[in-house]
């Protein structure tokens, strides 16, 4: 177990800068999701801390030690991590315990030592018993809990994970999550997990770090980020939260010929400004504007009325509510709002 | 049964279609040979381009097709068309005497002399008129220039030319065949080894031979005259020594198969090929003696009567001999050469 | 549904055209009283020969093997330098008629007055001998290891190799213990391809072996002078080409058995990403050792061949000339046979990549050992037993009025079948291995959306066949431009190909003219790829 380092780290490929001064630091035994659409440079970024890219520029340093950095690169070989491939990566031509075994073989530990670790590491994804199977013979879940528990057998400094759930079906990534949490309080290894799913990085990691664009626009534990997105680009990717550019005019925020009340207490300066509220946060009923009622969805839980204005659509999670069919009119009023200052 | 009917099916798809009726064409039965002839050869492309002129305005209205390979080849090919129970050949004219004797006695050959070939020297044609020779190669020696000559096929044997030999493989080529024939009647199945313990080199075929003596690999070759002095006319820095123990001639007969489709128009070809205006043509360009008498050596080297003077004498027993004892030869000189 | 007409369709045309030609020369061995058949397998002659074959071939085999795997290992997964010229050069000698790359061996290692021995002390090198064959046809048939296992490599995903990596893996080691097995079934089947092609060449074994003291004996040398060389030899001959054969099936039988294991499916379809693994400090050592080696196998025989077509005579230095090559490319005859010769290769590379598809498709083994056991037989027992079966018109008369004629003797068509019937193993044998390693469940989406058995082929199988079938018809295409045994003896008249002018320059003592022919070839194929790398350059701009 160990902590990771990176301080400014760059990368292009070609005239395509792709990370652009990634500063990140990982406590032992913490976990860190990367979060962000696909190009935001997360894999990238994952990759470089593997080894298996160089940095153009910047530091990358695993338990204090540089792995890479202006004075070189410690190959991936020799970091002492553990990864888990979106594809699995599996090795087709091996048979189960053959695929947890080998990183075993080449740390060259003795071969009782061996069975017993391979059957312990097959034991934490429980496929104890598929251990003479070939990976064809396997389904997709299986295949990634192979591939998990060859990453984890060798006890790595770190574990990454690359898009890890991202090829399975929304039971079995429920599944899983719930079986890498578990893992992971039971074993207490760092690792660093790349995803694009919300739901997955607010559900297991202590701190997410949300990238666009190379860059890592917020870092902090789930909660915060939920709660208080940094930028308007946070809040819209973690959350899903409605995003309307406007004006806020004496207390209230104007979008077009639409006027809405800003809750109470909230402090904003006058002029132009970026409002995010989340669909939680809009309610029907009460003074506020009437806007047409486009579409109603029921998700058990709640229902999600989705209302137009202009050309955007403004969803509104909560209890369903009595009259509210599609194509009629309804006020709406906004309970709580985070508001972002812009550049006139 | 679906695998027979797809077979029928298939074979017929390749098919093209005819009337079945029984057709008319073929060879004009009127005096004048017409239609088609089919020339199997082993003569080279370019004497068969020189010839060819001639042999058309001999037979006018007649379409000449040639088919021209290694002697080997061509005869290969005639033994897989005649198993399969027919050759469009007519006439053939290759390099290897003895299967001339082999298909006379397996009578697949048509009796008939030329009148054109008259002056040939005795003993060159079939007495029987089953096939006549029209050109003469002769195995001789060849050395680099500046190096000694060998006097005799017997000196190759000597000290020497230790290690400084090349040979025709008798395995897979007929002039080097013939040539083991008549030197193992002369001095024995003792001869090979001989030359095996002198460290002979054995190469493929006659360009096998002439590249090893002109890239130096050996200083002397037994190579066959015309590819001597087409390679000095070429500029090759070899020499032609005659050998004193008879150098080795080979007729190159011409005979009409007995299953010709237009025997009339094959002995109209057999008669032009014995023509002295085609017989100066295998002298020049061809590079081999014609045998009309009157046609002057190739470059000039030696008249038909020296030639046959300097060789070892042909006759049907040496064709006999090349029959019955080919295979032994064959045998002995491979395990001479394998020891 | 049943999937059993294609089959039949399939196994009919290889029965007619291979299957039937062989065993009517068989039929012809087995009725001929003289031949005895034990002699002919058990004669001390025989053995010799049999045993020149097994040695040369697997030495050739094992030769490609050992330098084609991991240049191909190199070339696909490594971030080489000067990948895109050595993957060239590498492919060139499927290109070279094998005999002329032996002659450019010849007049460089010959131990009296090679080049190569006169330049570094003499008596070095002796090409002569079996280990001269196995050496030349290993290098002859580099390309069908090197192509084969190129094109698995290609399908292999990095993510595969980088989990080696982090695990703990060197990059060799990475290469070595996951790449490797991976492709390990193309590269054994291309070395079993080797072993096929040298077991039936003829050229270079008579080239090396005859000159060698003692001779080296193989069974094709032996068949050859069999078949040529007096009575009755047609059936002595076909005895003998049984014994190569029954090698061949029991290569082509080996070969699947021992990748049988190693069959994998490779691709699941997913844009899969090809990164090269960064060779560090070992790139430029690697890579000098690749360029090296294009240089001895490739480059070093073809400047030997071109040094030829520009001498005045055989191995001299003195006066060079470019008579030669005026004379050759002035005649027209070169240029009618070199147009012939790409349509004829063309077709048939064409044929062969489409029914080795299908044979491969059809996954029954006995087809594709059916498809594979032409190319054993040396190529002039196959030109003979087609003369047999075909040279005649064959005539079937339906209702007494219509004949159907089959008559593709004397035409090019017959050129067409041989070319396309000796190398059908190429498509076969890639086909198979590759399909062997495509998810059908590509192939089963494609279904399910609405497309045909066909379609579904078409639009999610063949693309990941692709790299493999294109090995298959460039290889065929190659081999086809420049085939000499089989075409010497089934061409028509009047209608030379490129084989049939470098044999008749080449055995009528005038190497030099063949050597143009050779060059100009390969000239032709450089500039061929120079520009379709211009093309693919510019249009990426």
């Amino acid at each position: 177990m160990a902590s990771v380092e990176l301080a400014d780290v760059h990368k292009a490929y070609g005239a395509t800068q792709v990370v652009k001064g990634v500063s990140l630091s990982i406590a032992t035994g913490e976990l860190v999701a990367l979060l962000g659409p696909s190009g935001c440079g997360k894999t990238t970024t994952l990759r470089m801390v593997a080894g298996l890219e160089r940095v153009d520029r910047g530091l990358i340093s695993i338990d204090g030690q540089e792995v890479d950095g202006p004075r070189g690169s410690v190959p991936p070989e020799r970091r002492g991590l553990g990864m888990v491939f979106q594809s699995y990566a599996v090795w087709p031509n091996r048979t189960v315990a053959e695929n947890v075994a080998y990183p075993l073989q080449l740390k060259r530990v003795a071969k009782p030592e061996i069975e017993r670790r391979v059957a312990e590491a097959l034991g934490w994804v429980r496929l104890s018993t598929l251990g003479a199977r070939l990976p064809q013979q396997l389904s997709g879940g299986q295949l990634q809990r192979v591939a998990i528990a060859r990453a984890l057998v060798a006890n790595p400094k770190v574990l990454l994970l690359d898009e890890p759930l991202s090829n399975l079906d929304a039971a079995l990534r429920e599944e899983l999550r719930g079986e890498i949490a578990a893992l992971r309080a039971r074993l207490g290894t760092t690792m660093i997990f790349v995803t694009h799913d919300q739901h997955e990085a607010l559900a297991l990691a202590d701190r997410v770090a949300v990238m666009n664009r190379g860059v890592i626009e917020q870092i902090d534990r789930p909660d915060v980020v939920y709660r208080e997105p940094a930028t308007p680009y946070v809040a819209t990717f973690v959350g899903g939260a409605n995003q309307l550019d406007g004006a806020v005019d004496g207390g209230q925020f104007v979008v077009g010929e639409v006027r809405f009340a800003l809750p109470p207490g909230t402090t904003a300066a006058e002029g132009p400004a970026t409002l995010v509220v989340r669909p939680e946060d809009l309610h029907l009923g009460g003074d506020g504007p009437a806007l047409p009622l486009s579409a109603r969805l029921f998700l058990g839980s709640a229902t999600e009325y989705r209302f137009l204005l202009g050309d955007r659509v403004l969803r509104a999670v909560g209890p369903p509510q009595e009259g509210a069919t599609p194509s009629s009119r309804w006020p709406v009023r906004l309970a709580r709002v985070r508001l972002y200052p812009r550049a006139r | 049964m679906r695998f027979f009917l797809a077979l029928l099916a298939l074979t017929l798809c390749a098919c093209r279609i005819e009337t079945a009726a029984p057709g008319g064409a073929g060879p004009s039965a009127s005096g004048r040979p017409a239609g088609e002839v089919w020339i199997y050869t082993s003569m080279y492309r370019s004497v068969i381009d020189a010839l060819e002129p001639g042999l058309q305005e001999a037979l006018p209205g007649v379409t000449l097709r040639w088919f021209q390979a290694g002697s080997e080849k061509v005869t290969a090919k005639l033994e897989a068309e005649l198993a399969a129970g027919g050759s469009p050949c007519d006439v053939l004219v290759t390099s290897d005497p003895f299967l001339y004797e082999r298909f006379k006695q397996e009578g697949r050959l048509l009796r008939y002399v030329s009148p054109n070939g008259l002056r040939t020297p005795s003993g060159l044609s079939d007495l029987d008129g089953h096939y006549a020779a029209v050109r003469l190669s002769t195995m001789v020696l060849v050395h680099r220039a500046g190096t000694p000559p060998p006097s005799s096929f017997e000196a190759l044997t000597n000290p020497a030319f230790r290690g400084e030999v090349a040979l025709g493989d008798p395995l897979t080529s007929g002039t080097a065949f013939t040539w083991a024939v008549l030197l193992d009647a002369k001095y024995g199945p003792s001869y090979f080894t001989s030359l095996r313990e002198n460290g002979a080199r054995v190469a493929g075929g006659n360009a096998a031979v002439l590249q090893k003596v002109e890239g130096g690999e050996a200083k002397v070759g037994v190579l066959l005259l015309e590819n001597a002095l087409a390679a000095k006319a070429k500029g090759s820095p070899i020499e032609i020594a005659w050998p004193r123990d008879g150098a080795v001639l080979i007729p190159g007969y011409a005979a009409i198969l007995s299953t010709a489709r237009n025997p009339e128009a094959a002995k109209a070809v057999v008669d032009a090929l014995l023509s002295p205006k085609l017989q100066a043509i295998i002298a020049t360009p061809g590079d081999m003696h014609a045998v009309d008498p009157r046609v002057p050596g190739p470059r000039d080297i030696l008249s038909l009567s020296d030639l046959v003077g300097r060789s070892q004498p042909w006759g049907a027993d040496v064709l006999q001999r090349g029959l019955t004892e080919g295979a032994r030869v064959k045998s002995d000189f491979s395990k001479a050469f394998s020891q | 549904m049943t999937r059993r007409w294609p089959s039949a369709v399939l196994a009919g045309g290889l029965f007619l055209f291979a299957g039937l030609p062989l065993l009517l020369l068989l039929g012809r061995a087995a009725r001929s009283q003289e031949v005895a058949w034990v002699a002919a397998w058990t004669s001390p002659d025989a053995a010799r020969a049999l045993g020149g074959t097994l040695l040369t071939s697997l030495g050739a085999a094992l030769f490609a093997f050992l330098v084609g795997v991991p240049l191909a290992l190199l070339l696909v997964r490594t971030d080489l330098a000067l990948k895109r010229p050595l993957k060239a050069t590498f492919t060139l000698p499927a290109a070279i008629p094998p005999f002329i790359l032996g002659m450019g061996w010849v007049s460089l290692a010959n131990p009296k007055a090679g080049l190569l021995n006169l330049a570094l002390g003499a008596g070095l090198f002796d090409i002569y001998g079996a280990l001269g064959i196995a050496f030349v046809l290993g290098s002859a048939g580099l390309p069908l290891v090197f192509l084969a296992t190129t094109a698995a490599l290609s399908r292999i995903d990095s993510s595969l190799e980088e989990a080696a990596r982090i695990s703990g893996a060197s990059p060799a080691r990475a290469l070595l213990t996951v790449s490797l097995p991976l492709a390990l079934p193309a590269a054994l089947s291309g070395a079993a391809l080797t072993f096929l092609f040298a077991a039936s060449a003829f050229g270079v074994p008579y080239l090396l072996g005859v000159t060698a003291t003692p001779p080296t004996p193989t069974l094709t040398t032996r068949i050859y002078s069999e078949v040529l060389m007096g009575a009755g030899g047609l059936e002595r001959a076909a005895v003998l080409s049984v014994e190569l054969l029954v090698l061949a099936g029991a290569v082509l039988l080996l070969s699947r058995w021992l990748t049988r294991k190693g069959e994998v499916r490779l691709s699941s379809g997913k844009g899969l990403s090809l990164r090269p693994m960064p060779l560090g400090p070992w790139r430029a050592p690697l890579t000098t050792l690749a360029v090296v080696l294009a240089l001895v196998l490739v480059v070093l025989p073809l400047l030997a061949v071109a040094l030829t077509s520009v001498q005045p005579v055989w191995g001299q230095l003195e006066g060079l000339t470019t008579k030669h090559w005026g004379a050759v490319l002035a005649n027209p005859r070169t240029i009618s046979a070199a147009g012939r010769s790409v349509v004829l290769a063309f077709s048939a590379a064409l044929l062969v990549t489409a029914l080795g598809l299908a044979v491969a498709s059809t996954r029954r083994r006995w087809l594709e050992l059916l498809a594979g056991a032409p190319y054993a037989v040396p190529g002039t027992v196959l030109a003979l037993s087609l003369l047999i079966a075909f040279s005649r018109d064959i005539r079937f008369i339906a209702f007494e009025r219509v004949a159907f004629v089959l008559a593709v003797g004397n035409t090019l068509w017959m050129l067409l079948i041989a070319y396309t019937v000796k190398h059908l193993a190429f498509g076969a044998r890639n086909a198979s291995d590759a399909l062997a390693q495509v998810d059908p469940s590509l192939a089963e989406a494609a279904r399910i959306f609405g497309a045909s058995r066909a379609r579904a082929f078409v639009d999610a199988t063949l693309p990941q066949l692709r790299g493999a079938l294109g090995a298959a018809f460039l290889i065929t295409f190659l081999v086809c431009m420049t085939e000499l045994t089989l075409s010497v003896l089934l061409i028509p008249t009047g209608a030379d190909v490129l084989g049939t002018l470098l044999f008749e320059l080449q055995s009528y003592a005038d190497p030099g003219a063949a050597a143009v022919i050779a060059c100009a070839f390969v000239l032709l194929l450089l500039a061929a790829q120079a520009t379709q790398a211009w093309l693919t350059r510019k249009a990426a701009r």
